[in-house]
């Protein structure tokens, strides 16, 4: 009992024709793909079971002790198991299209939702149970997805819900579609595919150059160095050896003395780091449901940074720590940017869901060590709640790596527990940065700018 | 944001559930007032099953109110209440455990009106219908209802419903 | 379809023809004569298969498809929930572990932040503990002291003779936020 979809007038892609049912509709065989077929399943509720007991308590009673009226009430209970004897599975038609407000908007936005079934079928559709397949990671946060109603051929119904954008491309799911007739006896399920996407991406801004200041006092941008050579500022002069450019020799000099010098100017070294999100299972923390997590608020982080970083003349990379691999080299440029920009927004590594699969540290560990460039610095994005990350960060410090540690606190106050995690955090953070390790830590509903940028002011005090 | 949505019957059947058995009751007791507590109790049982969401409940509501139309029927209630009546029970029962299965598979926050008021109407429709088929009938065939006939027609019932299972 | 269905089945449709024409047609009635004994017979047997139905459907229950809960995320924790578990526990298997785990927990972060507020060694901190003077909340500082501080007034003493919830809970609950005071306090 399989029928397939087929795109309708083929006017949108987010438009779904469908039509199930025993023999009404034939497969069509032009449809798209198999992810596009319709799974129906039709079953008995069995709700009126035990109904004819009415006609045989009241047809016996009613005869045993001579009632006609309660006789006359066996009929009632005859005419109901017939009702529900009567009942077959539906054969739905059914065309759904789904609107979304804004199908890429930007994390944190409202996005309205409006679904539409229409009834292409000949026949009456009494009872049509309605479940959006509102994809997983995203909140509905008014108006309910779920929609009951009842449809003549032809007729439509449309119900309408919002929910709030997170970061991710998020695929709705199949409209679930749970259909009875007027008794209710026999129940038939479709799962109606359809193509919508909602994609949010972050908007990559950078933070501004007083918030970066917090992570290039001792970091990164143009390291300036106190080597002379080839650069823009001047630093020295020196006798002219063979081989020298003509463009650095001192010609002012010359003129004046007749000497020959070269010109030396303050080396620059654009440096190389690496953004180390924490991606764990451990790291997916909030205080409340209403907020987001410490993971989301670790990506949201990490794309302010990471143009930045890139703006300033760095080279930049990324790398998940977490049981899925995400490995981006340091780069500069725009493609650079763009592969980055996807990477966040679509990476299994970084998805907004907590990741099921195990982490083995050892392993991640080696595979970090053996891919970070030797003179990378490292910027770890890490909610910081348990010793593991700790002992991470003064791992790869160890292994001669500049580490800043920039710190979203999931924490909450609510209840004992959850302070004690917070004095937990705190201690930890003190141990670390008592271990030479910079730790910028960015309270709840604080932005990644504003935390930056005070703690780039205390340190360069 | 909750963890989990409410997934209790919807109101609206409710209180027609609950509106359809103060009716039977009020008729019912009219004629027979030993058919009251009964009626008294379903209402109970119904507040039960919209609130809770406990089938069982509803189960009850439609067994006590159709209690209370056997009493009403021994102590002689006219044939149409008596018909009605039992009408009426399977009606409340059957709109009570509607409500649970939306409930159950929508939620109470979901609109669901519009195949209440479907589901409800067939119901009810079908009720009436078989209420006064079965009284015209009655009516029509009048004094010389043969007890044979009646047997037979037992005895098909019991027959059937065997085979059937419903 | 089995042989005994189609035999009831076959009885059921004869029995019901019968019965229409005796009704519409009395006269033919005449032919048949039922007994007292028949007619109880037949009430009694439809009684007891009502019977058989209703018991069942009372082993049978109703069967729904069931619908996802799409509109809610993922339940993500929060740091600390494990602690809060664990003193919420009254009794169960487990209950001695993890009254243990809370004990061990609090003393690990208390002397933590003795050491980083008093900037002191960490044998300093635990005497500290001890002796009840790391903290002014005289219940906090009970929880490792085991008995209140003398400093305590007479209020808090009748109080925590008089409570009903248990000591533990209630010295351990204190003994967090006095803890997490202590970082508070000490890093505006």
């Amino acid at each position: 009992m399989t029928a397939s979809a087929s795109t309708g007038s083929g006017s949108a892609d987010a438009d779904a024709d469908v039509a199930v049912g025993d023999g009404a509709a034939t497969p069509d065989p032009t449809a798209e793909s198999t992810d596009r077929t319709v799974e129906t399943t039709t079953r008995e509720t069995r709700r009126w079971r035990g109904i004819s007991a009415v006609a045989l308590v009241a047809g016996g009673a009613g005869i045993v002790l001579r009632y006609p009226s309660l006789f006359l009430v066996g009929v009632i209970g005859v005419a109901y198991a017939a009702y529900a004897r009567a009942a077959t599975g539906l054969s739905m038609s059914l065309a759904v299209e789904r609107t979304l407000s804004d199908p890429a908007p930007d994390p944190g936005d409202e996005v309205e939702v409006s679904v539409t079934v229409r009834n292409e079928g000949e026949s009456t559709l009494p009872d049509l149970r309605l479940v959006d397949g509102v994809p997983d990671p995203i909140a509905v946060t008014d108006g309910v997805p779920r929609h009951g109603t009842s449809l003549r051929a032809g007729e439509s119904a449309t119900f309408e819900y919002a929910v709030t954008a997170g970061r991710g491309v998020h695929e709705f799911d199949r409209l679930l579609v749970v259909g009875r007739g007027m008794s209710g006896a026999v129940e038939t399920r479709a799962r109606v595919p359809t193509a919508d996407v909602l994609r949010c991406e972050s908007p990559f801004e950078p933070v501004s150059d007083v918030a970066l200041r917090a992570l290039t006092t001792r970091h990164a941008g143009r390291v300036e160095t106190d080597d002379g050579g080839e650069g823009v500022e001047f630093h020295s002069t020196r006798e002219y050896r063979p081989g020298d450019a003509i463009s650095r020799i001192d010609w002012n000099r010359h003129a004046r003395t007749g000497e020959l010098a070269t010109l030396r100017f303050r080396q620059e070294r654009s440096a190389t780091v690496v953004l180390l999100l924490d991606v764990r299972e451990e790291a997916y923390l909030r205080p409340d449901e209403d907020r987001p997590h410490a993971v989301d608020r670790s990506v949201e982080a990490a794309t302010a940074v990471f143009p930045a970083l890139l703006d300033a003349g760095n080279r930049v990379g990324i790398a998940a720590f977490g049981p899925t691999e995400a490995w981006l080299p340091p780069g500069l440029g725009t493609d650079h940017r763009a592969r980055a920009r996807s990477l966040f927004s679509s990476h299994d590594a970084f998805s907004p869901e907590a990741p099921e699969a195990d982490f083995y540290f050892n392993v991640r560990m080696r595979r970090l060590r053996k891919r970070l460039p030797e003179d990378a610095q490292v910027v770890l994005f890490s909610p910081l709640c348990d010793d593991q990350v700790a002992r991470f960060a003064r791992l790869v410090d160890a292994h001669g790596h500049l580490v800043t540690t920039v710190s979203p606190d999931p924490t909450g106050d609510d209840t004992p527990g959850h302070r004690l995690a917070g004095a937990e955090r705190a201690a930890r953070i003190t141990a670390l940065r008592g271990a030479g390790i910079r730790v910028v830590d960015v309270p709840a509903e604080t932005s990644t700018e504003a935390a930056l940028a005070s703690t780039g002011k205390r340190w360069s005090r | 944001m909750t963890d989990e949505i409410p997934r209790l019957p919807s109101l609206h059947s409710g209180v027609v559930a609950a509106a359809t058995v103060s009716v039977v009751t009020l008729a019912l007791g009219f004629y027979a007032a030993i058919a009251v507590p009964f009626g008294v109790l379903a209402l109970c049982a119904a507040a039960v099953a919209v609130g809770r969401g406990w089938r069982r409940a509803a189960v009850w509501a439609g067994i006590l109110l159709f209690g209370g139309v056997v009493a009403a029927a021994v102590e002689n209630a006219p044939t149409l209440v008596v018909l009605v009546g039992a009408g009426g029970a399977v009606v409340v029962w059957d709109l009570l455990d509607n409500a649970i299965g939306l409930g159950e598979q929508l939620g109470r926050e979901a609109d669901t009106r519009r195949t209440e008021v479907v589901h409800a109407a067939g119901s009810v429709a079908l009720a009436f219908a078989v209420s006064a088929g079965s009284y015209g009938l009655y009516s029509v065939v009048g004094g010389g209802k043969p007890l044979s006939a009646l047997v037979f027609l037992l005895v098909a019932v019991v027959a059937l419903t065997s085979v059937l299972r419903t | 379809m089995s042989r005994l269905r189609r035999l009831a089945v076959a009885i059921g449709l004869v029995a019901a023809g019968t019965g229409f024409v005796f009704l519409l047609a009395p006269t033919y009635a005449g032919y048949v004569d039922v007994s007292e004994g028949f007619v109880i017979l037949v009430g009694i047997v439809a009684l007891l298969q009502g019977l058989r139905v209703v018991s069942r459907r009372r082993g049978s229950s109703v069967v729904e498809f069931e619908t996802p809960d799409p509109e809610t995320r993922q339940t993500l924790p929060t740091p600390g929930d494990g602690f809060d578990d664990d003193l919420a526990m009254r009794r169960g298997r487990h209950w001695a572990a993890r009254r243990e785990r809370v004990s061990k927990r609090l003393e690990a972060a208390a002397v933590d932040a003795v050491t980083y507020v008093e900037d002191c060694s960490e044998a300093t901190a635990r005497e500290a503990l001890d002796a009840g003077t790391w903290t002014d909340d005289p219940v906090a500082a009970a929880f490792f002291a085991d008995s209140l501080p003398q400093s305590a007034s007479l209020w808090t003493k009748v109080r925590e003779t008089v409570s009903l919830r248990p000591r533990f809970d209630r010295r351990a609950k204190r003994a967090a936020r006095a803890v997490a005071a202590l970082y508070e306090v000490t890093e505006e």
